[in-house]
């Protein structure tokens, strides 16, 4: 059937099937900021404005284009994001102006529905007050930002439209006066600021700071890069790509949890007109692989194959299909005939490890799995000192034990990846992954491919989290590109993104340690039991790291880990930001206040007493590698005391004193409280992460940067242009950047474990070195002759010289290149390090407990963090904003919930619970910041801290509320309503 | 993936049901599409051949309306949830209880899209649009082949047709919800809706049966990650009385 649609103003005549939505109408016209974030509508990423009455222009809506069919939208007027202003870059609505103002972007892939509810309500409301604004967010869900940048971006469009004049955008930078007394933000008041819907984002970010660097693009708050293609919805993700002939395919999923495949039959599928291919385990070689997107070679078990004769869970893969249309694929995925033999399941893995227990990895050729009869996809053991010794000659002993569950990525786009056979008969997988190096290497084995015959590219990313720090449906796709000769396009639904991707490893934690007379830990023994779900992945190296961060935060002499990482037949954890750190520092930041309130402590004065300090070894670093030996650590920096000191105001924390505030006369059911968590975590992993960039001067005296490094919608691409625009003393704007590209841009390892900046950075900076090397020397050599080179610098676009001569880029670009000495000046440099300097936090959480329903509603989150010095202070305060929402999540409401048989109960948006606009607390993230001298300008890692500490922040703010220990994830109201003692 | 073979869109509702009576394909009816969609999207809404768009009938007007010589506020069936808090009388009724029950249906561009009809047809057990409809005593216009029928929301068992208009009081003093759940807006594990007018209240509940009942009614909760059923039925009294005393003060 045809239906008219008015888009953008331009009148489209367009035939639709029946159930066509409106959304891949849009999409199909070439709409690519109408995104699939999920099928039952609560993403929002697909919303659109649309009115029957175009001239009245206060009728649009936001409605979802994914849960509208196009045939109901018939006759109807629509604007996207491509019709907010025009292609080009200098003509931005006001909106999108402000939402690359104030950094409001972070991934970008729900930042076009973002701009047109707040359209919407702008153009209903030129003056909303901050709740308005949030409500009109609310329906677009936002997993990078924590809303708190959007919000303040709509406020700052609504005054700009209304013609006010604006202040500057800026983060404020206060200085540290000398003699390490640390200015706190605010007004000069108590810092206290008071709470509900309407004033939140009048808590702005407080950088502080010590020993400015004398910097001109670095620590200056710059838009992000790609910040202008991202609010013009333009075509650059994934799936905005059209390819001739390019056929859709999909995974048919397992419905049991654990089974054998004894017979499939596809042939009905097969002779289904537009089916291309049907793909099983006997179509596919068998290659045995680790699915982590980690270094080589990759951790152990290799437990996996593409397709295999046996499921391990609801939602493992069975077989795939490539079809003309996304209907004929979904027809025929339901038209495979699959007869299973019904194995007996296990879903805890204390139970798995016990004899008797369903083998889940029976087959012969696994490789490396600890004790496959019992399960046991691994078994760490790190031993430092005489932990038995010091406990046995302790002062004093606690032990205590904490369970954390199993919650997912969710990135608001799907995993998606296109693949096809190029001119030179090279396969080119396009994908949305934080690892496209990884991914080449891994995928090459399991096509039968050598790694030379591919090419991976990595368009902008909609988020990652960990979840595509994975080679996960890569392979899938390829061979479906091999089986066909098409282009083929594979994307997960939400269903599967859920089912059938990675998520967080639940554990059981047993902490038990010692003090002397004074206090001081003596030791500490850390127990782990692990669920690594059907497949071991990140199994080895996100429990390492839970016993890296749980045993060395606080200084131990002595200490001991032991983890069992058990398979069981679950959907499989893998990495997710944080990687175990979080489910370490939940069972730690309570053990160590328990253990204080046992000793008659202060939680704090006992914490501070025993955390890491400046000087101070990490001597688990050694022993605890990620996948095989590290390598020692001393802190160089640490400003975990000054973090407390302006966490503690920002949150006014004497409110824990204060009965009157704890107890609410005019709700007398509600109890508030305020509690902390200490963080430290790593950045980057010593010795083994590398990152490499080549940076290359063009005619006009601009730069190509390329790098392996994978923004996945952090902004590291900003990040990493900005140390090369310092370096070289010009303006941001001259540094074009380019990530990554297997054919074009040099190795990194990728987007994980807090290594970007510190890294990649660390090889842009050498690299823009080397450079500037070669741009003096030509310029000494031909342009400034008679002064050493040595004494030349770079500033404002030219080489300097002490005698005052300056000579431009421009010019020794032109002169290089085409008049004397003829050569490309063009560096390549790549940087590992064995030092992983860890950032600190302090973490507050503020809560209002409902005594008689249970219901916990945090109210307040602070975060101040040593991430060294910020490259970008707006990046990096997003990066925690949006990562203590997501945080929040883990402690509230996130959990991966199923039934008996294994199935998952909410495998869908809305039922699993991530927040929204209108419902986070008020949220501020304070850079305190430090240099660490081993780090580009001084920086340290960020992105990761800010999940590690919410947790227990919120678990001890119930405990200051109402006194209760709880020491399972999540908190929900009925746990701590029968915790309450109901 | 919606796999349809036919989309029709009637422009009377006599045409509406001779669709809907078809026998040689399954059609069923289109409102808004927040949860049709997503059921054919996600293939849980198994043997739909079609749906009839419900969209082209002249079912959206908020009125006022004289029933069984009675004055009433008329929400049409395809009145969309942000239709009727746009609606002065609609939004006026019992201190605004509908505005706020919407927002606890979803955020805005659901309720740009959800009806009226939609809730009644659905009838969610955490819907506090429909358990406020029944708070006011809501009565329910269907239509069949065989004519209009009103009903009160509280007695509708299996619909014969389709819903037509919703039909509320047009003057009630107050309303409030109590409620609770994961985040502060999402949707309701139990809440409690109480309206107030005179010296007369009325409560309805969300989460404690398969469907919203009103107070009294008997109860059987469902037993689930958000709620056991012995959880949901000890907050029911917690979330009355809080209600109740709301619309008291």
């Amino acid at each position: 059937m045809q239906i008219q649609l008015l888009v953008n103003g331009t009148d489209h005549a367009i035939e639709v099937h029946p159930g066509e939505l409106l959304r891949t109408a849009l999409r199909r016209l070439r709409y690519f900021s109408v995104k699939h974030g999920d099928e039952t509508g609560e993403s929002g990423a697909d919303a659109v404005l649309l009115t029957r009455t175009p001239d009245d222009p206060h009728s649009y809506r936001l409605v979802n284009s994914g849960v509208m069919l196009a045939a109901q939208a018939d006759g109807a007027a629509i604007v996207t994001a491509e019709g907010l202003s025009s292609p080009r870059d200098h003509d931005l609505h006001p909106l999108q102006e402000q939402f690359v103002t104030c950094g409001a972007i972070q991934c970008g892939f729900c930042t076009p529905a973002q701009l047109l509810a707040a359209k919407q309500l702008l153009d209903e409301n030129p003056n909303p007050t901050e709740g308005e604004v949030r409500t009109a967010l609310a329906g677009v869900l936002c997993r990078c930002t924590g809303y708190l940048k959007p919000v303040e971006a709509v406020l700052r469009a609504a005054a700009q439209l209304r013609g006010e004049e604006l202040p500057p955008y800026a983060v404020d930078i206060i200085d540290a006066p000398e003699g390490w007394e640390w200015p706190t933000g605010g007004d000069g008041g108590d810092g206290i600021e008071p709470g509900g819907t309407d004033v939140q984002t009048r808590t702005q970010t407080v950088p502080v700071k010590l020993a400015p660097p004398e910097t001109a693009v670095v620590n200056k708050p710059e838009p992000k890069v790609d910040a202008l293609k991202l609010v013009k919805g333009r075509a650059v993700f994934a799936d905005d790509l059209e390819m001739p002939g390019m056929l859709h395919g999909g995974l048919l999923t397992s419905p049991h949890a654990h089974a054998r495949i004894v017979r499939i039959d596809k042939s009905k599928a097969l002779a289904l007109p537009g089916v291309h291919a049907v793909l099983t385990h006997e179509d596919v070689e068998r290659v045995l692989y680790a699915s982590g997107g980690q270094s080589y070679p990759n951790p152990p078990p290799y437990d996996q194959v593409s397709l295999d004769n046996k499921v391990r869970h609801v939602g493992d893969r069975v077989a795939v299909v490539a079809a003309e249309t996304p209907e004929i694929l979904q027809h025929a995925l339901e038209l495979i005939e699959v007869e299973y033999e019904i194995l007996p399941a296990v879903f805890d893995p204390v139970d798995a490890m016990q004899p008797g227990a369903p083998i889940i990895h029976d087959e012969p050729d696994a490789v490396k799995i600890h004790d496959a009869a019992r399960n046991m996809a691994q078994y760490l053991h790190v031993n430092l000192g005489d932990v038995d010794a010091a406990l046995a000659g302790a002062a004093h002993v606690y032990e205590s034990e904490y369970r954390v569950h199993q919650v997912q990525q969710a990135a608001i786009e799907p995993h998606i990846v296109l693949s096809w056979w190029d001119e030179d008969d090279r396969l080119v997988i396009r994908t949305s992954t934080q690892v496209p190096f990884h991914v080449r290497r891994m995928v090459a084995p399991l096509l039968g491919l050598p790694p030379r015959k591919i090419r991976v590219v990595k368009p902008r990313i909609g988020g990652g989290f960990g979840g595509k720090q994975e080679m996960l449906i890569e392979d899938l796709c390829a061979h479906l590109t091999i089986a066909t000769g098409r282009p083929v396009r594979f994307e997960y639904t939400r269903a599967q993104e859920f089912t059938s991707s990675r998520s967080r490893h639940p554990q059981v934690l047993r902490y038990r340690s010692g003090v002397d007379a004074n206090g001081k830990l003596v030791g500490m023994d850390l127990t782990v039991v692990a669920d690594t779900g059907a497949y071991g992945t990140h199994g080895l190296t996100v429990q390492m790291v839970t016993g890296f961060r749980g045993l060395s935060t606080y200084w131990l002499p002595n200490a001991r880990f032991n983890c069992d990482v058990v398979y069981t037949n679950k959907p499989t954890p893998g990495a997710f930001r944080g990687y175990g750190a979080p489910q370490a520092l939940f069972g730690l930041e309570q053990h160590m206040e328990e253990f204080a309130e046992q000793l008659g402590m202060d939680p704090l004065d006992f914490k501070r007493l025993n955390w890491v300090k400046v000087g101070q070894d990490l001597p688990l670093a050694k022993a605890m590698g990620e996948g095989r030996e590290g390598f020692a650590q001393t802190v160089r920096s640490n400003g975990l005391d000054e973090c407390v000191a302006a966490g503690k105001q920002a949150v006014g924390w004497d409110r824990r004193f204060d009965p009157a505030w704890k107890a609410d006369p005019a709700r007398p059911h509600i109890r508030r409280g305020i509690g902390l968590a200490i963080c430290m975590h790593g950045t980057g992993i010593a010795g083994l992460d590398m990152g490499a960039a080549s940076i290359k001067l063009n005619d006009d005296g601009s730069f190509n940067l390329l790098v392996g490094a994978t923004d996945l919608g952090t902004g590291s691409d900003t990040v990493l242009a900005q140390i090369a625009a310092e370096t070289l003393g010009v303006p941001l704007e001259q540094i074009i950047i380019y990530s990554s590209d297997t054919d074009f841009t040099p190795f990194d390892t990728g987007a994980y474990a807090s290594s970007t900046t510190y890294i990649s950075g660390g090889a842009v900076l050498k690299a823009a070195e080397e450079v500037r090397e070669q741009i003096v020397r030509h310029a000494a050599n031909h342009l400034l002759t008679g002064m050493d080179a040595d004494r030349l610098w770079l500033e404002d676009g030219a080489v300097v010289a002490p005698d005052g001569r300056r000579v431009s880029l421009e010019t020794v670009a032109l002169h290089s290149l085409h008049q004397a000495d003829q050569h490309q000046i063009m560096a390549t440099a790549s940087h590992m390090s064995y030092i992983s300097p860890p950032p600190f936090a302090a973490q507050f959480a503020a809560v209002e407990v409902d005594t008689q329903t249970g219901q916990v509603t945090c109210t307040d989150l602070v975060m101040a963090v040593d991430c060294g010095i910020a490259i970008n202070p707006v990046t990096a305060t997003g990066q925690v904003e949006g990562g203590m929402v997501q945080a929040l999540g883990y402690a509230l409401c996130e959990e991966m919930v199923y039934d008996d048989a294994g199935r998952l109960l909410n495998p869908r948006l809305g039922d699993y619970r991530i927040y929204a606009a209108d419902e986070v607390p008020a949220i501020k993230a304070i850079l305190v910041q430090t240099y660490e001298p081993s780090g580009p300008y001084g920086a340290k890692a960020v992105a990761e801290i800010p999940m590690d500490g919410v947790a227990p922040a919120v678990a001890n703010a119930i405990r200051d509320a109402t006194g209760l220990r709880l020491r399972q994830l999540p908190f929900t109201p009925e746990r701590v309503w029968s915790a309450l003692g109901n | 993936m919606a796999i349809l073979k036919e989309y029709h869109k009637p422009t009377s509702v006599p045409e509406a049901l001779a669709l809907l009576a078809r026998t040689d394909v399954n059609l069923v009816p289109l409102a808004g599409g927040t949860r049709l969609v997503g059921a054919l999207e996600t293939r849980t809404a198994p043997g739909v051949d079609g749906v009839v768009d419900l969209g082209g009938l002249p079912l959206r007007a908020i009125q006022t309306a004289i029933v069984d010589g009675a004055p009433c506020l008329s929400l049409g069936a395809l009145a969309t949830l942000t239709d009727v808090c746009e609606h002065e009388g609609a939004a006026a009724l019992a201190g605004g209880l509908l505005v706020q029950a919407a927002q606890g249906e979803g955020p805005v561009n659901l309720r740009n899209q959800a009806t009226v009809g939609g809730v009644v047809v659905a009838a969610e057990q955490d819907s506090e649009v429909y358990a406020a409809l029944l708070a006011l005593g809501a009565r329910v216009v269907t239509t069949s082949a065989a004519g209009e029928m009103v009903t009160p929301l509280a007695d509708l068992g299996a619909i014969d047709g389709l819903v037509t208009a919703v039909l509320l009081p047009e003057a009630v003093e107050a309303g409030a919800i109590a409620r609770i759940s994961r985040t502060p807006a999402d949707r309701p594990i139990v809440a409690a809706v109480a309206v107030r007018h005179g010296t007369s209240t009325r409560v309805a509940l969300c989460g404690v049966a398969a469907r919203p009942v009103l107070d009294g009614a008997p109860l059987d909760p469902p037993d689930d990650y958000k709620g056991s059923t012995a959880y949901r039925r000890s907050m029911v009294a917690v979330l009355r009385q809080r209600a109740l005393a709301e619309v008291a003060a």
